[in-house]
């Protein structure tokens, strides 16, 4: 298929200067009167018209289908590193969970010398410094563990940029629409919003608002961030350029649903609206 | 207009806070039970009806998850807001259709966005669509109109109950006549933002208690109808 393909691009490409030369040569030596056929040249030329912008059409063609092979391609490029990502951070989570199983082992050895001696003191601030560790565990945001970790990824980025990272998640686990497209819709749109705020003045308050939250059937997704107002005109062209929108605008259109942005005073707000995401049945399963 | 209101806390503090909040949202007055368990408030549900529930998630002998389940066998739709900390929030709460979640200690500032957005979508507004047919006056609370369908000079009122009336009207004249929840999609449509379950790239399905109807969108009226129609919709979410 990719043979044939190749070779009727090769035989466009070439047939079109090849034949437009011979035209042009026909043309001047009938001028020169060398040949003297009155009706053969004129369909001829014509033929030869007609061949040459069916062969425009047909690469014309072969061209777009190529630019949607590649804008699907770096879609999906984009999709596989989102979970190469992902797994990457689940092996790490993995070793650091068996190092933790690990070190519970020891302390368990550690608090049953102390218990044996008695020593309640020192079994007290061992369990209080414990739990003072455990304090700094991820939050819970929804039951789906992808956007769970997603989202708790974020925040943690989003901290050591110092940016105030607030989300309010309402989000069933069920839900038609892939874990994964939801995780690159929202991955896309708080990367944007914190590489807006890390272009803001270090003395400027950074936040970032995020507001996920099924209602009946659909799923709102918000978010809104301050950015430098001089970017409206100074980045004006990255509005729509951004691979990063045109994937969550491609996302949301597939999937029937508005998206919409819009600026008040230095805030840049992010909507988008899905429909009938979940379905009963999906909420009872 | 009165709200009647259903509390189900078993933490008197944080019951007497919500109360608080209630009393002094200015846009509407609230009538306020307080149930201190699941228990009295199952037993009141077989003689009171409540215009929206607030419950706790967590009670020592019971859930408020089984006081929403009891809640939906009577009513499918009124609202349940519930009161929970992530750590209490669980996938049970989808199964009861919730309106909205706060996170304990409950804010003023949150519980009055949620009020805001809970009037929108309960449609308290008494604003009526006035015409004229055959001689009568007709007077239709906005909120039961589902669509309007226009042929020439004539426009087909479409209600929710799946009754139809029509009056002669210009699409102008129409559009003012009507609130934000109305949106044009065709040159011959406009419905309520509402009553949409479902859209696609040319079509819009329209849902009501009787009847569940496609329409079609057109490229004309398609991006600015989108925008109204998220603009609106944000506002019950």
């Amino acid at each position: 298929m990719f043979k044939k393909t190749h070779f009727c691009f090769i035989i466009c490409i070439i047939s079109i200067p090849c034949i437009s030369t011979f035209i042009l040569t026909l043309a001047i030596m009938s001028e020169v009167s060398l040949f003297n056929y009155k009706y053969f040249m004129p369909i001829f030329i014509t033929f030869c018209i007609v061949y040459m912008n069916i062969c425009i059409c047909y690469l014309y063609f072969l061209m777009k289908s190529y630019f949607k092979k590649l804008a699907s391609a770096t879609t999906q490029n984009k999709v596989f590193k989102s979970e190469l990502y992902f797994y990457k951070q689940l092996n790490q989570s993995q070793t650091e969970l068996s190092a933790i199983k690990h070190d519970l082992k020891n302390q368990y050895l550690l608090l049953l010398g102390l218990a044996c001696l008695d020593d309640t003191a020192n079994i007290k601030r061992y369990l209080e410094n414990a739990l003072d560790s455990l304090k700094h565990t991820d939050n819970y945001y929804t039951e789906d563990y992808l956007l769970n970790f997603l989202i708790n990824d974020k925040k943690n980025f989003a901290d050591q940029h110092h940016i105030t990272f607030q989300a309010k998640v309402f989000l069933s686990k069920h839900s038609r629409l892939d874990s994964d497209i939801l995780a690159i819709l929202l991955g896309n749109l708080i990367d944007n919003a914190i590489n807006a705020l890390n272009r803001l003045p270090a003395d400027q308050e950074k936040q970032v608002n995020i507001l996920i939250k099924q209602a009946n059937h659909n799923l709102l997704i918000e978010l809104t961030n301050r950015f430098d107002i001089k970017e409206v005109t100074a980045r004006k062209h990255r509005e729509s350029a951004g691979i990063g929108i045109k994937n969550i605008k491609k996302i949301v259109h597939d999937h029937n649903g508005i998206y919409r942005q819009w600026v008040t005073s230095d805030i840049f707000h992010t909507s988008i609206l899905l429909f009938d995401i979940y379905a009963s049945s999906d909420i009872s399963a | 207009m009165t709200l009647k209101v259903a509390i189900c806390d078993d933490d008197n503090t944080v019951s007497s806070q919500i109360e608080q909040v209630l009393q002094s949202y200015s846009k509407i007055n609230f009538e306020i039970d307080v149930y201190y368990t699941p228990e009295q408030l199952t037993h009141a549900l077989a003689y009171e009806a409540y215009d929206f529930y607030i419950l706790d998630i967590v009670f020592p002998t019971s859930s408020g998850l089984e006081i929403a389940t009891t809640i939906r066998t009577i009513n499918q739709t009124v609202p349940i807001i519930f009161l929970t900390t992530y750590s209490a929030y669980m996938e049970q709460v989808f199964k009861v259709n919730t309106f909205d979640y706060l996170l304990k200690p409950v804010l003023a500032s949150d519980l009055t966005a949620t009020l805001d957005r809970l009037i929108h979508y309960l449609q308290l507004s008494d604003a009526t669509f006035q015409f004229q047919f055959n001689k009568i006056v007709y007077r239709i609370p906005l909120r039961h109109i589902c669509y309007f369908e226009k042929c020439r000079r004539t426009v087909f009122i479409h209600l929710d109950n799946g009754e139809e009336f029509e009056t002669i009207l210009t699409t102008k004249s129409l559009l003012e006549k009507l609130s934000a929840d109305f949106v044009q999609i065709h040159h011959s449509y406009i419905v309520n933002v509402t009553y949409i379950q479902k859209l696609s790239q040319k079509s819009i399905l329209l849902t009501s208690q009787k009847q569940q109807i496609n329409l079609p969108m057109s490229r004309k009226f398609n991006p600015i109808a989108k925008e109204q129609i998220l603009i609106r919709l944000r506002e019950t979410i």
